[in-house]
């Protein structure tokens, strides 16, 4: 998997290509906007992460060129701009995803997975599975073992939202984003609450822990 | 460079203002010199012509009565009787050749033979003076019997009198000029007086940057003070915009002081442990918390200024409030839950408002939070909606503690925190956005409490 990285602040382009090395994925970077046209237009890449905001040629204007030549890569944009207008924008640019500055890595990388996934095409589960916990999607029932767990359907929705990416940390941000929908974040941590409720019925009475906090960052599913 | 001066000259409003004022002026004047001098020679000369018509009907009868013997004897006798003798009469045979001629002395040599010949009979025939400027001006008549009677006159008078018109003319036409280009002057520089004192008001912005300088607004009201009017007015706003800017960034700055201060503070302790990795481990989940506060800090003073200074950018639309409420009760029923505190929540299925669904949903879901924040276990909180004359209104009644009065009018100050609430955890901005977001739509809010007993928030939407 090859990733192309378009971001001209040179600690940030260095911690994402670090990251992305260390996940297992080939990293080409471009400081400015032509450049990275260029590698997009020239070489094929599973996915790409672009900055709003670069020298020569803009974020936008590069994704639309992009999108123009029929290069179908996934893209994800990097933006210090924050607002709904800013976002539209940018997906209506041809981008598939928007990630805000500052944004955690983790957030960044399950972002990737999330899409390279999806252009993957595989067919889509009827059943998600860690260790022993199962989670049907038709008949939208829950065991650990052989125990079924009755859960309210917020819960479900985020069991399945974690089962969907096993071992990789999902953020706050993502979880409010598919489980509420919302684009803002409540003050209280209402996510945290129901992050707790969702431990007490899967992991409470039950070995190994499956959902572990990454602080600062998130959670993640996974065998420990 | 006097090329690219005289086009920059030509360009300026006042000058081609003068330059017109004083060319419609100048032709106006030349205009009516003209017809002056064009209707006084031609009544002068029409009199001219009536005199002498007059004579030569007079000549004519005398003519008739004695033939050419009666007519010198008249002549002698007008010459005798002291009557200015200022006619020129000839008489000539019936092929034009003078039998007769009586000319003034006084007047100058004309060229006579002109008058001879069979081809020169015309009604009117004008002579000019061989060397002076006077000219001779004849009328013809047949006589009965085919010989021909000329009566002339010197209108070399006639002439000099116009030709004194024109030096007059020609005369005034320099202080004419003047005069146009003086006045055209003084009406452009009255006319354009208030331009230029916008000029220099914006002049004097855009040098010194004192926003407080006004142009100065005449007392006519016609279109020039009306646009020194909207100038001061749209200077008013950027003063405003700018003052509100100014102070949100002083606020933004001040705000992010304490949480980086905290985050330099972990750090540094970190940096002091030397052995202990689960130390390190712990200060650096601690500055990601705290980085992360901080992003959501400049959201959520980003989304107040835009709201409070009137940019924030409202995708208008038709919004149900009931369906907003029924999300923000399931987002913080778990949280509720968790603190035993009974959400219920009250409204018609339908409560049409127009605004922004996210922006309104983002408030109301802060004037929930900020409730379940401040409710102690057990508590109970009921949110409901109401249409109320022209307003639509959401009301969030809790039972916590209250709100004590000196506190109440400070709660939608951005960072403020009452002493109770300074233990939660919270940025204190939850009730200026709400606030904000509101006023951002035509609304207002509004908070009642009793200490002890529970506070009561109210928003107004209009419809």
């Amino acid at each position: 998997m090859r990733i192309l990285v378009v971001e001209d602040d040179p600690k940030i382009a260095s911690f994402i290509i670090k990251g992305l090395k260390q996940a297992g994925y080939a990293v080409d970077h471009a400081a400015d906007g032509q450049k990275g046209l260029h590698l997009a237009l020239t070489e094929p890449y599973d996915a790409a992460v672009i900055d709003l905001m670069l020298p020569k040629l803009d974020g936008l204007s590069l994704i639309q060129e992009v999108r123009r030549q029929k290069v179908q890569v996934p893209v994800i944009i990097l933006s210090a701009k924050r607002t709904v207008d800013d976002r539209i924008k940018g997906l209506q640019s041809g981008s598939d995803d928007y990630l805000i500055k500052p944004f955690s890595f983790s957030e960044l990388l399950a972002r990737i997975q999330a899409l390279l996934r999806r252009s993957g095409g595989a067919a889509p589960a009827t059943r998600l599975e860690v260790g022993d916990l199962s989670l049907d999607l038709i008949t939208r029932t829950v065991r650990r073992g052989n125990r079924e767990i009755l859960l309210q359907p917020r819960e479900f929705a985020l069991l399945e939202y974690l089962l969907r990416q096993p071992g990789r940390v999902v953020s706050k941000t993502m979880i409010l984003e598919h489980v509420w929908e919302l684009d803002f974040d409540p003050q209280t941590n209402v996510v945290d609450v129901l992050v707790c409720r969702l431990r007490n019925k899967v992991d409470r009475d039950f070995e190994p822990k499956l959902i572990h906090t990454i602080r600062g960052v998130g959670y993640v599913l996974k065998l420990p | 460079m006097s090329l690219s001066f005289l086009s920059h000259l030509r360009q300026r409003i006042s000058v081609r203002l003068t330059l017109w004022f004083s060319a419609i002026f100048c032709l106006g004047s030349l205009a009516i010199l003209l017809i002056a001098y064009f209707s006084l020679s031609s009544s002068l000369r029409q009199q001219d012509h009536k005199n002498i018509r007059a004579a030569l009907q007079e000549y004519r009868a005398q003519y008739k009565a004695g033939k050419l013997i009666a007519l010198r004897n008249a002549l002698k006798f007008e010459k005798s009787a002291g009557k200015p003798n200022i006619f020129f009469v000839r008489v000539a045979g019936p092929h034009n050749q003078t039998l007769f001629l009586n000319l003034p002395d006084q007047w100058a040599d004309f060229d006579l033979s002109r008058l001879e010949g069979p081809g020169q009979f015309h009604e009117w025939i004008r002579l000019k003076a061989a060397r002076e400027e006077d000219v001779l001006e004849v009328a013809s008549a047949r006589l009965p019997d085919a010989f021909i009677l000329q009566v002339g006159k010197n209108t070399g008078e006639r002439e000099e009198l116009l030709e004194h018109f024109h030096r007059v003319a020609l005369g005034v036409t320099i202080p004419v000029i003047l005069l146009g280009l003086l006045g055209g002057q003084f009406l452009a520089g009255r006319a354009l007086r208030p331009i230029r004192h916008l000029i220099h008001t914006v002049q004097t912005i855009t040098a010194t940057g004192n926003m407080t300088t006004r142009a100065s607004v005449g007392p006519t009201g016609d279109e020039l003070d009306e646009l020194a009017r909207l100038f001061n007015q749209m200077l008013d706003r950027i003063t405003a915009l700018m003052n509100g800017m100014r102070q949100t960034l002083d606020n933004v700055a001040h705000d992010l002081r304490s949480p980086l201060t905290r985050l330099r503070g972990v750090a540094e302790t970190a940096l002091q442990v030397q052995d202990q990795p689960g130390a390190c481990q712990e200060a650096l989940a601690d500055c990601l918390e705290e980085a992360q506060r901080i992003a959501t800090l400049i959201n959520t003073l980003m989304d107040i200024a835009e709201a409070e200074t009137g940019t924030m950018r409202l995708k208008l639309g038709e919004v149900n409030l009931a369906s907003l409420l029924g999300e923000v009760k399931d987002l913080y029923r778990y949280v509720a839950d968790e603190k035993q505190i009974t959400l219920s929540a009250s409204y018609p299925p339908e409560l049409l408002v127009t605004g922004d669904a996210a922006r309104l949903r983002q408030a109301l879901a802060n004037l929930v939070d900020n409730a379940v924040k401040y409710t102690p276990t057990g508590g109970r909180i009921e949110v409901s909606a109401a249409v109320a004359g022209p307003w639509r209104t959401v009301t969030v009644q809790d039972n916590g503690p209250g709100i004590s009065p000196e506190d109440l009018p400070k709660i939608w100050d951005r960072l403020y925190r009452g002493d109770k609430s300074r233990s939660q955890p919270g940025l204190g901005l939850g009730l200026s956005l709400v606030k904000a977001i509101i006023q951002a739509h035509g609304g207002r809010v509004e908070a009642a409490s009793r200490t002890g007993e529970g506070s009561r928030f109210v928003i107004y939407l209009p419809a």
